[in-house]
């Protein structure tokens, strides 16, 4: 019995390892060169968290897609117009003269509401094409994507919406402190706990990989996989929208922008988690997401522009990539080929 | 007298520790139609695919024109002029019939961009017909093309190639009664350009049109080598005989002695195109087996009783209320559950361990109110069945993709067991699993029905349905030729009902 229990010991707990030894010698490396600069000051660290939480959160979103073994263009696209639609409804006279709640005006909470709301119905969009009509997800997304962004231009032609964000409130999304900690860490904190709790705990989650997995198999096991499929793009559009909002809270604007730059960091967090967790996992994702925000605070406090940044990461994640589909077991055994391997199509 | 196109003796082949091929001799003759014959798993896929080299031979040798040879891989095989046709040939769709014949041998020329001259390729393609007529518009793109045209598109790649050993596997089993015509205009031609042909066929009367002489295997073993032209041997029933041997009992479990109320009827049951005005009753405690070759229906059958796929037309009764399933989800709560037959499509999520996929099917019954899963009690549901259904593995935490294909059908199984459904649908239920694993699996079904389930057997393997099964049907084109209780029909009737829909020659 006691044998049984180290294998499941070792096959959630190896990987974990092998993330927390990546980024404590990120914090060696980073916290050696840049002490003077305070890198390891609890601002930075704190910093670093609040920055993290955002990108943390959409690739959040994604891991349920590539769960059910799909890939989404689209939610970076769907985040600027849930964005530009929570900035326009900040704008309206409505916002004013609702009634307050602490220092923010009630408004608030229907505003991000409906910025969620639309970016879910990309996501139901883009699900039932995928799901059920069973197109392409790649051209699907892009396709849903590029139209959400064209009704992002909608509210203002694509001008910045300043109205309202210094006296609404709304930038409370990102300034907010419970306890010391920040808001949108608290956030990002708990839509992860809830993910793990769905994903890896609930018998939805079996419910998902096994989409991912096998979609026929799933199918013949009574997996309601048109579900899944259409649940899983819902949540990554939502997910992404409420980052996308995060965004503009942190940047007191309502920009067309606001999520432009989440492709391929989300992609990174969830793939460099693959990598480690040989599966999209929630808790791969963080690990990645952690991993890619060490790794670009460190390159900011080195003054490294944008673009090198950028580069580096997204090289980590194809590195990360190639990495995963290397079987190193075989490599150690060298096994002779002896029957060879016949694929059926 | 000429010489011996093709000479293969003692071949041995071991998988695992059973023998495929015990000592095999085979002949070709140029010009001739030699006729494979065996049931499943009498070893003549394997030996086959040692010709064709996909397999390398352990013992034994290989003569072509009386000359040794050495086969070990596949490009081996094409050198030496053996060259093989599937029943469902892989082209290019969009490209025209003769591109498809000179694919990837369009010109001697090289460089980075040499040129392909369209009209020289279509010359060669005339003249390649010119000396094998057949009726063939080569100008048409292949997806427009029948299957049975598909298949001399590759019979004439094959030959552009200079091929002198042709080998057909199973080419009929996809094409219509007129297309096969077709085909067998093709292979009478071939053989006056003295091509030698190994035919693979279930259908035994085909044989006794085409065929010249057929070499009988069973348990990887010769058992006859017959001329077609023989009296004696002109006898679906004498051949059937040689093919199925001596009965073995022992495999099978007892039949049943005790018959409860019925649990699923089935009535005027039929998908267009695939079977018809199917319907039978089952009860619990009792044994349904349906035989059928491929393409007979049987396997559609299996997957609409699921709805998997959705019926045309028919009523689905089950403890005398009507059902009406759209989804697998709908089948399973209403107690109905199908082991498929294609199990890494449709069995089992390989990656994943194996109580994942044992849980799968009835998640509820192991979650919390919360829709959290209870680890403790799934693991420990998980392991009752799988050591009640003998798994052989490491614990359960392994990965399915790792185990025997005994093993991964007893998962399959296991996740069925774990729905506790009423009616169990088992398609296919021994295809790749070696003999020893069969009984255990036997047994497990036969311990089913005993447990009041009831059970449906479908197989194209007629000793399986025969050896398992109280109640027979037979399908043959999506027609029942044969409905009755297995005590009172005979193992050869039941295979000629399937193979020739009930007919007998003469």
């Amino acid at each position: 019995m006691n044998d049984k229990k180290l294998v499941i010991f070792s096959d959630t707990f190896k990987p974990i390892t092998i993330f927390l030894m990546m980024i404590v010698l990120m914090f060696i490396l980073f916290g050696f060169f840049e002490y003077d600069k305070g890198y390891l000051s609890t601002r930075n660290i704190r910093m670093l968290f609040t920055h993290m939480s955002i990108s943390a959160i959409a690739a959040l979103g994604l891991t349920y897609v590539v769960a059910v073994g799909h890939f989404d263009m689209s939610f970076y696209l769907v985040g600027r117009q849930a964005a530009m639609t929570t900035s326009y409804f900040n704008k309206t006279d409505l916002m004013m003269n609702s009634f307050m709640l602490g220092n923010i005006h009630a408004f608030v909470i229907p505003a991000v509401l409906a910025g969620i709301a639309v970016g879910c119905l990309w996501g139901l969009v883009s699900g039932v094409a995928v799901g059920i009509f069973k197109l392409d997800d790649m051209v699907t997304t892009i396709g849903t994507g590029f139209m959400a962004f064209g009704m992002a231009y909608f509210y203002t032609k694509g001008s910045f919406i300043y109205d309202n964000f210094l006296t609404s409130g709304i930038t409370e999304i990102n300034d907010a402190k419970w306890f010391a900690i920040p808001f949108p860490i608290i956030l990002m904190a708990a839509l992860y706990f809830i993910s793990y709790l769905f994903l890896s705990r609930s018998k939805h989650g079996r419910c998902f990989y096994a989409t991912g997995s096998n979609k026929v198999a799933a199918i013949f096991s009574g997996v309601k996989v048109k579900h899944y499929i259409i649940i899983a793009f819902v949540v990554c559009s939502g997910f992404t929208s409420l980052a996308a909002i995060m965004t503009t809270a942190a940047q007191g604007v309502g920009s067309v922008k606001a999520s432009l730059n989440f492709l391929m960091p989300a992609y990174a967090a969830v793939y460099i988690g693959i990598a480690v967790f040989k599966k999209p996992t929630v808790i791969g994702t963080f690990f990645g997401a952690l991993f890619s925000a060490i790794m670009l605070n460190g390159f900011t406090l080195m003054a490294l522009p944008f673009y090198l940044s950028d580069l580096i990461i997204a090289a980590a994640m194809i590195i990360a990539i190639m990495a995963s589909k290397i079987d190193w077991a075989s490599i150690k055994k060298k096994k002779p080929n002896t029957a060879p391997v016949i694929h059926a199509n | 007298m000429e010489t011996t196109k093709l000479r293969m003796q003692g071949i041995q082949k071991e998988f695992a520790g059973v023998k495929a091929l015990d000592g095999v001799n085979f002949e070709l003759q140029p010009g001739e139609v030699h006729a494979l014959l065996g049931i499943n798993g009498a070893g003549k896929s394997t030996l086959i695919k040692i010709l064709s080299g996909v397999y390398q031979k352990d013992a034994g040798s290989i003569q072509l024109d009386g000359k040794s040879i050495e086969i070990n891989s596949t490009q081996d095989a094409i050198n030496n002029g053996i060259a093989t046709v599937y029943q469902d040939p892989q082209m290019i769709p969009s490209f025209t019939g003769y591109e498809n014949i000179y694919l990837g041998a369009e010109t001697e020329k090289k460089g980075l961009f040499p040129r392909i001259n369209k009209r020289n390729l279509r010359e060669k393609a005339e003249a390649l017909l010119e000396r094998f007529p057949v009726n063939i518009d080569l100008d048409r793109t292949v997806s427009e093309l029948s299957a049975v045209e598909k298949e001399i598109i590759a019979v004439l790649r094959a030959l552009s190639k200079e091929m002198t050993i042709l080998i057909l596997d199973e080419p009929t089993s996809i094409l219509t009664e007129t297309e096969t015509e077709v085909l067998f205009r093709l292979i009478h031609v071939l053989k006056e350009r003295k091509v030698a042909i190994i035919y693979i066929t279930h259908r035994l009367e085909e044989i006794f049109q085409i065929a010249d002489r057929l070499t009988i295997l069973r348990e990887g073993k010769n058992v006859a080598t017959l001329s077609t032209n023989d009296d004696e041997t002109n006898n679906h029933l004498a051949v059937a005989e040689l093919m199925l041997g001596k009965k073995l009992d022992k495999i099978y479990p007892e039949k049943s002695t005790s018959i409860g109320d019925e649990k699923l009827s089935v009535d005027n049951f039929s998908l267009a195109g695939s079977f018809n005005n199917v319907a039978f009753k089952v009860h619990g405690g009792e044994i349904l087996g349906i035989f059928g070759l491929v393409g007979s229906g049987v396997e559609e059958l299996g997957k609409t009783l699921f709805s998997v796929i959705p019926k045309t037309s028919g009523t689905v009764r089950m403890n005398g209320a009507e059902l009406s399933l759209s989804s697998a989800n709908e089948a399973i709560s209403n107690g109905i559950f199908l082991v498929p037959g294609d199990r890494r499509d449709e069995g089992q999520i390989n990656d994943e361990p194996i109580y994942f996929n044992v849980s799968l099917s009835n998640l509820k019954r192991v979650s919390r109110a919360t829709g959290l899963i209870d680890h403790k009690r799934e693991k420990h549901c998980v392991q009752e069945l799988v050591d009640q259904v003998q798994l052989a593995a490491r614990d359960i935490n392994q990965e399915v993709s790792l185990l025997s294909g005994g093993n991964q059908q007893k998962v399959v199984i296991s996740k069925g067991l774990f729905t506790e459904s009423q009616v169990y649908i088992f398609a296919e239920p021994t295809v790749g699993v070696d003999v020893g694993a069969k009984t255990g699996i036997y047994h497990l079904i036969r311990n089913l029905a005993e447990q009041g389930k009831a059970i449906i057997i479908i197989s194209s393997d007629c000793e399986e349905v025969f050896g398992m099964c109280d109640q027979a049907m037979v399908l043959y084109k999506g027609h029942v030729t044969l409905q009755k209780s297995v005590h009172e029909c005979r193992l050869e009737e039941m295979l000629l009902c399937g193979v020739t829909g009930g007919k007998t020659s003469e």
